[in-house]
């Protein structure tokens, strides 16, 4: 009799504690009924990874090929065979968390592939099967598995269905009813923007509007009297921008789905925060003929899933990271391992910074508004924490896993530099790649255009705040003006 | 229509029973993006079967690409890589591929429209080839019919796989005709059998023909020139003699 599946429930209703192991499943009439349910378990987002290998592979690069395409990372962009390969394979499944790791038609495989999967399924505490078809003797191979240390249970390919459930298949929802067409927003700055949208909205129009509004007023109102510091208020009255930066980014307009909602959104936190004495002016002359739709994060979560089809994680955290700051990664090379908060997806400030200085960055000697708008045109990453939507991950896990596969350690960049190109161009060349990989093409990634548009000495030219032409500024006291 | 063979013209094509269920075969694969074997002597009738069916199917369906391919004798599984990429996009792929790109360029091009892909000579195929096929047939992303067309041998070849026997949905053995439907059939063949005797009929069979289609078209090839020649348009005992002098001899 064979003994209980570990991480399922036993007929007495106890949950068993799960531990690796090693299934082989035998097929001996090698029949499509294997290939069949292993389209109906899930994929990764059912914590079920299945390889299906290329016809006659053989080495540990090329087999990494085909655990990457499992993962679902975009096989156009596997150009080919790597050293590197396999640790970037593993490094995904890490971030995967696979419960079970499928490996079809593993009588095929040399046995030191086999060995290969058995050690990413146990760095990952995931049971791996081996679908074993045909009449080709299993043993050899499971006395190879032993040798390593591995114990490995058999199965009946008939006990597949019961001991690897098909997911069941989810109902498609029904197609959404037609909403209405969303009006045209007035144009008007913030002190006239609700009265201007009553004016020249439909009763229903407004007060979908205004729910927004109020729900956008609430969050900064929530957020100003949470902790001074993040106010920005500092004790002096001079305004430390970045916490607000932060805010707009990650919290506030950042997220937001479409321009009409961030939109509404904007308006309604300028005009908190001009009650507080901070002016977040909005200047859309240059933006275009939508300039809403500049407002939302370019990072959206399309994009963050195209960034997740790429191998290399370097290339998919560096460009997450450049999309979400919208900035080149000059700054990048600053982080260590140690400075990564995972749980909240965070990269804090490291002790020491090796990015190359801006030449104006000579803050600290502007007047206090010109020293305010510098900060925000300006925004150094390294210096403040920042923190990456919680779609990102995934490329965060796989990249630190492959660093502590590297062997780094805390102390050790989060970019390391790559054979002879310093970091800054390690970090560069992957932004590019990454970009390339899901169709984008910032300008401030292109020192053509960044000096067309921003001549004069290499500086962080972009930022947040300036792609969306947004600026902050103390308003002063009408008693501090006179 | 497929040409017959060397150009014969005035030719019928013949409604054998394999031939029309050749056509059910390939409606059944195409339904059920299943794996189906034609296979039988050489001669039998296979390959003009399942290109008339092609054909029809073109016509019938747009919305369905069929495409067949033929390898030398024992091709790689690299080589049958490229060739099917050829076949199905009308350009070789690049030489610097890798077999994990060339598979998955295949891939992608299975996943597209519906699609009956047609293997013919099909006992030339090794191991690792049926394997690799078979790998594109179950992949997820892939949705094709797959049809495999040989001839002496080639499902004995084919049945020692075991990964391509469990999945094989449609077989079709061709066989030589019977001599007893010969009269009938050959007489719908070509106008010069339409008033010919059994006896004779049954006598060019026997001694040449053996039910083997092709081995008809030869003759019917040879004694319709040599009829035109006479200015005859029955063939007769004369007919036959001349052809068989002209076949080496007949038997």
């Amino acid at each position: 009799m064979s003994l209980p599946i570990p991480g399922v429930w036993d007929p007495d209703g106890y949950l068993l504690p799960r531990r690796p192991r090693i299934i082989v499943v035998l097929d001996e009439h090698d029949g499509p009924h294997a290939a069949a349910h292993l389209r109906r378990i899930g994929g990764i987002d059912a914590g079920r990874v299945v390889v299906r290998p290329t016809p006659a592979v053989a080495s540990l690069p090329a087999f990494a090929l085909d655990v990457l395409a499992a993962l679902e990372k975009n096989p156009v962009a596997l150009q080919r065979k790597t050293r590197t390969g396999w640790r970037h394979a593993r490094a995904w499944l890490a971030a995967a968390r696979p419960t079970d790791l499928v490996i079809d038609r593993a009588h095929l495989l040399p046995y030191a592939l086999l060995l290969a999967a058995a050690h990413a399924a146990a760095e990952n505490d995931a049971t791996l099967w081996l679908i074993w078809a045909g009449a080709t003797d299993p043993h050899p191979a499971i006395a190879a598995l032993k040798a390593a240390g591995h114990e490995t249970d058999t199965r009946h390919i008939s006990e597949l269905p019961h001991d690897l459930p098909a997911v069941p298949r989810h109902q498609p929802r029904a197609a959404p009813k037609p909403t209405a067409a969303r009006p045209m927003l007035p144009a008007a700055d913030f002190p006239l923007f609700l009265a201007h949208a009553r004016r020249r909205l439909t009763d229903d129009a407004f007060k979908r509007l205004a729910t927004r509004y109020g729900t956008a007023t609430f969050h900064t109102q929530q957020w100003l009297t949470s902790t001074p510091a993040q106010a920005g208020l500092v004790p002096g009255g001079a305004l430390d921008p970045v916490a607000l930066i932060r805010w707009l980014r990650e919290q506030q307009i950042g997220p937001q789905r479409s321009g009409y909602e961030a939109l509404i959104t904007l308006r309604a936190t300028q005009a908190v925060l001009a009650r507080v004495g901070i002016l977040l002016a909005w200047d859309r002359s240059g933006l275009g003929p939508l300039p809403e739709n500049r407002l939302p994060s370019i990072l959206t979560s399309p994009l963050v899933r195209a960034l997740g089809t790429l191998p290399r994680t370097e290339d998919a955290l560096a460009t997450a990271l450049a999309l979400h700051l919208e900035q080149d990664g000059g700054c990048f090379v600053c982080w260590n391992l140690a400075d990564v908060e995972t749980s909240t997806l965070t990269l804090h400030p490291p002790a020491e910074h090796r990015h190359v200085q801006p030449k104006t960055e000579r803050i600290a000697t502007l007047p206090s508004q010109e020293r305010t708008d510098a900060a925000a045109r300006l925004e150094i990453p390294c210096r403040h924490p920042v923190t990456l939507p919680t779609d990102t991950d995934r490329i965060l896990r796989a990249h630190l896993a492959r660093r502590r596969m590297d062997g780094a350690g805390p102390g050790d960049p989060l970019f390391p530099a790559l054979g002879r190109l310093s970091p800054a161009t390690t970090v560069a060349q992957a932004i590019r790649r990454g970009t390339r990989h899901v169709g984008c093409d910032p300008w401030w990634l292109d020192r053509e255009r960044v000096r067309a548009r921003r001549p004069g000495p290499r500086l962080i030219t972009s930022s947040w705040m300036t792609e969306r032409a947004l600026s902050l500024e103390p308003i002063p006291h009408p008693k501090q003006a006179r | 229509m497929p040409a017959h063979f060397l150009g014969l013209t005035g030719a019928a094509t013949l409604g054998t029973r394999h031939f029309h269920l050749t056509g059910r075969i390939i409606d059944d694969l195409v339904a059920h993006k299943a794996v189906g074997v034609v296979h039988g002597p050489a001669g039998t009738g296979k390959t003009f079967a399942v290109d008339f069916h092609l054909e029809r199917l073109r016509e019938r369906d747009a919305k369905i690409a069929a495409c067949s391919l033929a390898f030398p004798s024992e091709p790689t599984m690299l080589r049958v890589a490229a060739e099917l990429v050829r076949a199905l996009t009308g350009s070789a792929p690049p030489n610097s591929r890798s077999r994990f790109q060339l598979i998955n360029t295949l891939i992608g091009l299975l996943a597209g429209p519906r699609r009956l892909v047609v293997v013919d000579e099909a006992q030339r195929l090794n191991g690792a080839c049926i394997e690799m096929i078979r790998h594109l047939h179950d992949h997820p992303q892939t949705s094709f019919a797959l049809l495999y067309v040989g001839g002496d041998g080639c499902w004995e070849v084919l049945s020692r796989e075991p990964m391509l026997k469990s999945r094989v949905f449609r077989r079709l053995p061709f066989q030589p005709v019977p001599s007893e439907q010969i009269p009938q059939l050959i007489r719908g063949y070509h106008p010069i059998y339409a008033e010919a005797h059994d006896a004779l009929l049954l006598d060019v069979d026997d001694s040449y023909a053996h039910g083997t289609l092709r081995d008809w078209a030869v003759f019917t090839h040879t004694a319709a020139d040599l009829c035109r020649e006479a200015g005859r348009t029955t063939l007769d005992k004369e007919a036959v003699s001349n052809a068989y002098m002209l076949l080496g001899g007949g038997a």
